[in-house]
């Protein structure tokens, strides 16, 4: 958001009609989740067919959920945001379980709930914060991936057909946004690429003071154990915590 | 006194529930209202030493066999004893793998038929995947929960069969009116099933691993409709009535020609006639 917005927002926000004030809010809301998830950022970075990385640097662990049917990774600006998401997340296991079956609670599911959660979140008068989470949300076979952003909106794209080498939630600033595709890009083809990702990860997170950083192998999920799903974090941990 | 603590976190719970509501389609919700304002029916059970009503009028069975499952009904419907129809399709296809069958109330029947169709279709057209076949399975217990414990309840006695997914496998479910769900190799439903059931359990072993060909389980499902036929008035004779045969594989919900089950029939007829038990 830029400068002048961010001005207006809060010029409309302290009066005038009850219309502009919601939409003011609306607005609000939405800078403040930005501002709170600030630098931090999780990027999936899609190294060659079959071969992905999972780069994390926050100041707050992310979390990890993964079903029968979909992985999904939450990034968060606190515990109490990922915790709250993570919980909203198995509620909503339990009640798809409750209507239908386990088995129905896959990524498209998961992706219409987050997102128009976290729309009415940001659109509800009496809830003065919103949330300040973003998704992404994986089938078992990495496949597809959904992104949901802190205001609800949500991307789609097949892994496999996509060009794209890096996806990203997170990191609302554009010179960091910038500085992190190109550095993929300049590393993609390199042998020692977690290696480049350490010590980059390690400059920025200085300079941003982000001090949690990972950088791990996801494993895919298993879908033919006979059912046991598991809500702990699968991730093997590669990186470490700095 | 209620907390500021307590509002907040009611209201996140409506907001959880708003934003479930506006995900699923409406027809995952069962209204209790739609329950309660059914009347109180005392169904009766049974008339004095006959066989009771609610169970009178069919046979349903459903097997494995080594490509999937085989699912078959005849086609009398009756009314305590008169024939009123002798064209009925007991055997209904619901989503693309799976189907449904019932014994009890026609009426109470068709509308469970119904409403699965409709879930199954409003789930596939808001999520572009079709509902699995324990959700179908479960819904249906639901419904049936629901007017069981309202008072009134659904005289369906159902078997639902189809492929499962994660894992892959056919799956045979029996729902009773009561909500509960059962699981086997073979199932068998309605006045006839006894007779079936027995015809069925001959091949036990060979259904429980899955080693009977097509041909040789539409020969068990004709014999065992045959068997029922042949005993309970309230199932018709494959002789006057083709029965209803259909198969779920992993290509999906088929039925089986009539005038390939007619031949099965014929030659099953044929074969009883040579040994003296029909003339």
């Amino acid at each position: 958001m830029s400068a002048k917005r961010r001005g207006k927002a809060v010029i409309r926000r302290n009066g005038h009609s009850s219309r502009n004030k919601f939409l003011s809010d609306a607005t609000f809301k939405e800078f403040d989740a930005q501002r709170r998830l600030g630098d931090s950022f999780c990027m999936f970075i899609k190294i060659k067919d079959g071969q992905y990385r999972f780069w994390f640097l926050t100041n707050t662990m992310p979390g990890v959920l993964n079903f029968k049917r979909c992985m999904i990774v939450i990034l968060g600006s606190s515990n109490i945001d990922v915790g709250i998401a993570s919980d909203e997340i198995k509620s909503l296991r339990s009640r798809i379980s409750e209507i239908y079956s386990e088995r129905e609670f896959h990524p498209t599911v998961a992706l219409n709930f987050l997102s128009r959660y976290l729309r009415n979140s940001v659109e509800e008068f009496w809830l003065l914060r919103s949330l300040a989470v973003e998704f992404m949300i994986f089938d078992p076979m990495f496949e597809f991936l959904h992104i949901v952003r802190m205001n609800g909106d949500f991307t789609s794209c097949s892994l496999g057909e996509s060009t794209e080498t890096a996806y990203l939630i997170g990191a609302y600033n554009k010179s960091l946004r910038k500085k992190l595709f190109a550095e993929i890009q300049a590393h993609i083809g390199d042998s020692d690429l977690d290696e480049q990702i350490k010590k980059f990860g390690s400059k920025i997170g200085k300079k941003h003071k982000l001090s949690c950083f990972l950088l791990v192998k996801p494993e895919i999920l298993s879908t033919t154990d006979g059912g046991q799903s598991s809500d702990d974090a699968k991730l093997p941990k590669e990186g470490e915590n700095s | 006194m209620v907390t500021d603590f307590e509002n907040k976190l009611k209201m996140r719970k409506e907001l959880f529930d708003a934003s479930l509501r506006s995900v699923l389609p409406d027809s995952a919700f069962i209204e209790i209202r739609q329950a309660r304002s059914t009347p109180l029916i005392q169904r009766p059970t049974s008339l004095g030493n006959h066989k009771p009503l609610l169970e009178s009028g069919t046979t349903v069975l459903a097997f494995h066999f080594n490509k999937g499952i085989i699912m078959a009904g005849d086609r009398q419907t009756s009314s305590g004893f008169s024939v009123v129809s002798s064209e009925s399709l007991k055997v209904n296809k619901i989503g693309s793998h799976s189907g449904f069958m019932f014994a009890g109330w026609v009426g109470d029947g068709q509308m469970v038929t119904s409403v699965l169709r409709k879930v199954d279709a409003d789930f596939t057209s808001r999520f572009q995947m079709s509902l699995s076949l324990e959700g179908q399975a479960n819904y249906l217990v639901r419904l049936m929960r629901a007017y069981y414990e309202h008072g009134s309840f659904l005289g369906v006695w159902g078997i639902i069969a189809g492929l499962s997914v994660i894992p892959t496998e056919f799956k045979i479910y029996n729902i009773e009116p009561s909500g509960s769900k059962l699981t086997g190799d073979f199932m068998t439903e309605g006045s006839g099933g006894p007779e079936a059931e027995s015809v069925l359990k001959r091949f036990k072993g060979r259904i429980k691993d899955r080693s009977l060909n097509f041909k040789e389980a539409l020969d068990l499902a004709v014999s065992a409709i045959y068997a029922s036929g042949d005993t309970d008035m309230g199932t018709s004779d494959v002789r006057i009535a083709i029965p209803t045969i259909a198969v779920i594989t992993q290509v999906g919900f088929n039925y089986i020609k009539e005038n390939t089950v007619k031949v099965v029939c014929e030659a099953l007829i044929k074969k009883e006639r040579e040994s003296g038990n029909v003339r």
